[in-house]
């Protein structure tokens, strides 16, 4: 039987993760959680490096709670690495929102402890103590600092396998003990079945090597009075190489592992490498991997790595055939739900809300919210060929120069011709927020959950803000909420610059259904900001100069426009990321970046689907379910799957 | 991503500091988080000043 990975890399304490729609509860399951790094000691003599966090698990044999496939949720809380301490604890909690706490036996989740940070002494791994689950295993602790310069490095991380054998991180080096010689390396990251390396010693030749990733390979080496110190290599969790004397006295950074990978974003954790200590007052130490310490200095210490939680499960045997159903009128409107709508397995809907105008050489429009809902969480009846979606999808707010509009909202309710109504929890639909309307000199807001309703919300993202009285700011990109019920952030829009007639604000980038949209880029004095990365890694457009005033359109993929330049360029228009496709008329919708911010006082850029204006994005609803096959043939794929 | 402090709404001690897609992710009950992406530094267990937006280390 197949099994599926999802890897959690950022917290969701509000709403909480569903546990997903395909899995078989009766089979296997097991649960992994890596704390966050701590940071090496940073600025004083002795520096220790910092530790790395814990590792935890829990499983199906462990666990009391009972878990409904696509209903039950799960509240995870990512631990940070440090830069300036210890490391987070990450925490994950099925069908309770809260840390199952210290001692705790996985009966409902983990939680491993954050790795403590250096000071004079090294920073001790997470404690077993500190942590909670079925199996534990504690973290590495960092490299001492032995003289005033000489940095100890970073600790690598531990992991629990799926079996739950517990695999160490390896232990940070220490610092030569002559002054102003080697510095420690990085200790190396645990693979899913060999304990990470340790961390070589500085010499009074050489940084320490960084030590290797479980893998048995993969730590860099340490630096030397001619050659400077050299990161893990990627993937591998090894240690980065500690810096050396008083010519190459910064450290090297570790590596993530990339043992554990998501089997719908393709994302990839691992246990990670620490990095190496540093040598001397300018020195910077580089950031731990995954879980891993930060080396100490006298200089400046890196960040540790950030946690990570890992679900392993079954997936649900099933033979039927997906379809989905994008509608985009805006306005009211009904849909008789298919006659071959099979209501015992699966569902969802899902709805954005339009985006807000933006206003011209003002503040950019906030994006609209996005609301889930699926069979989990729907009570209302569903008769197939029978029962009525109804719907409203919200518009796009105006851009003006006076008067911008706001992003209207979109819902869809099954039974019942009405919004389900903010603070409605998904039994019969969903209700999405439209983006906020930007003001002369501020951004619209987002689209707030608390005007949502629905079983998953995730809220839109603020406009940029006007910098100075011409320079606009950029528009914000939309956010998604993926099948599985994982909400991802559209990126806020970039502000416009400080001083007038020059660089506005780039528009957000759009989130697809893995990855959140980036920020836009805020306005320059010789550019208007380029519009944020989509979640599809798609560049945002280009922003306008002084030859050619006009923030660069996007086509395709999720990046906002750029922002304009001067005093009459308009902001750049955003495409969309193609998420959902109709399965009848090949229809595709997903979340739009936002528009650039606009320099004229006529004329702005748009976007398309729940994007901050300029003009916003209008919103869209999206139905998919499994057929039982018995409905008419309606297209080629349809015909295939009838008659083969 | 956003680096979020998690502060005990009555204490005002950090309880943990993570990793979030935005502050609406962070909604664990008796706490307020705070966006400290680019700073001011802070640990677990240093202290908040609601008044100066900045974290003490009490063992410091």
């Amino acid at each position: 039987m197949a099994t599926r990975t999802v890897v959690y890399t950022t917290s969701n304490t509000s709403s909480g993760y569903v546990m997903p729609y395909d899995m078989d509860v009766t089979q296997p399951w097991q649960l992994v959680a890596l704390g966050g790094g701590g940071s090496g000691a940073s600025g004083g003599s002795n520096a220790g490096g910092g530790g790395s966090g814990a590792a935890a698990f829990t499983n199906s044999t462990a666990n009391t709670v009972s878990i409904t496939a696509g209903l039950t949720k799960i509240y995870v809380s990512i631990g940070a690495g440090n830069s300036a301490g210890a490391g987070g604890a990450t925490w994950a909690s099925i069908g309770t929102n809260s840390s199952p706490g210290t001692g705790s036996t996985g009966t409902r989740g983990v939680l491993a402890a954050g790795g403590g940070a250096g000071t004079t002494t090294p920073g001790a791994g997470g404690t077993t103590a500190n942590s909670g689950g079925s199996v534990l295993q504690a973290g590495a602790s960092g490299g001492s600092g032995p003289t005033t310069h000489n940095g100890g490095g970073g600790g690598g991380s531990p992991i629990v396998n799926l079996s739950g054998t517990t695999l160490a991180g390896g232990t940070g080096g220490s610092g030569y003990t002559v002054d102003n010689d080697g510095c420690g390396g990085g200790g190396g990251g645990a693979s899913l079945t060999t304990a990470g390396s340790n961390g070589g010693t500085g010499t009074a030749t050489t940084g320490g090597a960084g030590g290797n990733g479980g893998g048995g390979s993969g730590g860099g080496s340490g630096a030397t009075s001619s050659t400077g110190a050299v990161a893990g290599t990627t993937g591998t969790g090894g240690g980065g190489g500690g810096g050396f004397g008083t010519s190459n006295v910064s450290s090297a950074s570790g590596a993530n592992g990339n043992y554990f990978t998501d089997s719908f974003s393709g994302q990839q954790v691992g246990a990670g490498g620490g990095s190496g200590g540093g040598s001397g007052t300018s020195s910077v130490t580089g950031n731990g991997g995954y879980g891993a310490g930060s080396g100490g200095t006298l200089g400046t210490a890196g960040t540790g790595g950030n946690g990570f939680v890992v679900l392993v499960y079954t997936v649900a045997t099933n033979t039927e055939t997906q379809k989905t159903v994008v509608f985009t009128t805006t306005g009211a409107s009904s849909y008789t739900i298919p006659s071959d709508f099979d209501t015992t397995k699966a569902f969802q809907l899902i709805a954005l809300g339009g985006g807000g105008g933006g206003y011209n050489r003002g503040g950019g429009g906030g994006s609209g919210a996005v609301a889930y809902a699926n069979k989990g969480s729907v009570t209302a009846t569903i008769t197939p060929g029978s029962t009525v979606l109804y719907m409203s999808i919200g518009t796009g707010g105006n851009a003006s120069a006076s008067s911008p509009t706001a992003g209207g909202a979109t819902w869809a309710s099954i039974g019942t011709n009405s919004s389900p109504g903010t603070g409605s929890t998904g039994t019969r639909g969903v209700l999405a927020a439209g983006g906020g309307a930007a003001t002369s000199t501020t951004g619209g807001a987002g689209g707030t959950t608390a005007n949502s309703g629905g079983f998953i919300l995730q809220a839109g993202s603020a406009g940029g803000a006007r910098g100075s009285t011409t320079n606009g700011g950029g528009g914000a990109g939309a956010p998604m909420i993926n099948p599985y019920g994982t909400g991802y952030a559209g990126g806020t829009g970039g502000a416009g610059y400080s001083v007038s007639s020059q660089g506005a604000g780039g528009g957000g980038g759009a989130a697809s259904l893995t990855i959140p949209g980036s920020i836009g880029g805020a306005g320059a004095a010789t550019t208007g900001g380029a519009g944020g990365a989509g979640g599809d890694f798609t560049a945002g457009g280009s922003g306008g100069t002084s030859g050619s005033p006009n923030g660069n359109n996007v086509s395709t993929g999720g990046g906002g426009g750029g922002g304009a330049f001067g005093t009459t360029g308009i902001g750049g228009s955003s495409g969309y990321i193609p998420s959902f496709t109709d399965s009848s008329s090949s229809t595709q919708v997903g979340a739009s970046g936002g528009a650039g911010g606009t320099q004229a006082t006529s004329g702005a850029g748009s976007s398309v689907y729940g994007g901050g204006g300029g003009y916003g994005g209008q919103g869209f609803v999206v139905l998919v379910y499994y057929s039982t096959g018995t409905g008419p043939v309606t297209n080629t794929t349809n015909f295939f799957f009838m008659f083969r | 991503m956003l680096r979020v402090a998690i502060v005990d709404d009555v204490t005002n001690i950090v309880d943990n500091i993570v990793v979030a897609n935005s502050l609406d992710d962070c909604g664990q009950p008796g706490t307020f988080a705070i966006d400290v992406t680019d700073g001011p530094p802070c640990a677990p267990g240093w202290v908040y000043d609601p008044a100066t937006g900045l974290f003490t280390d009490p063992s410091a």
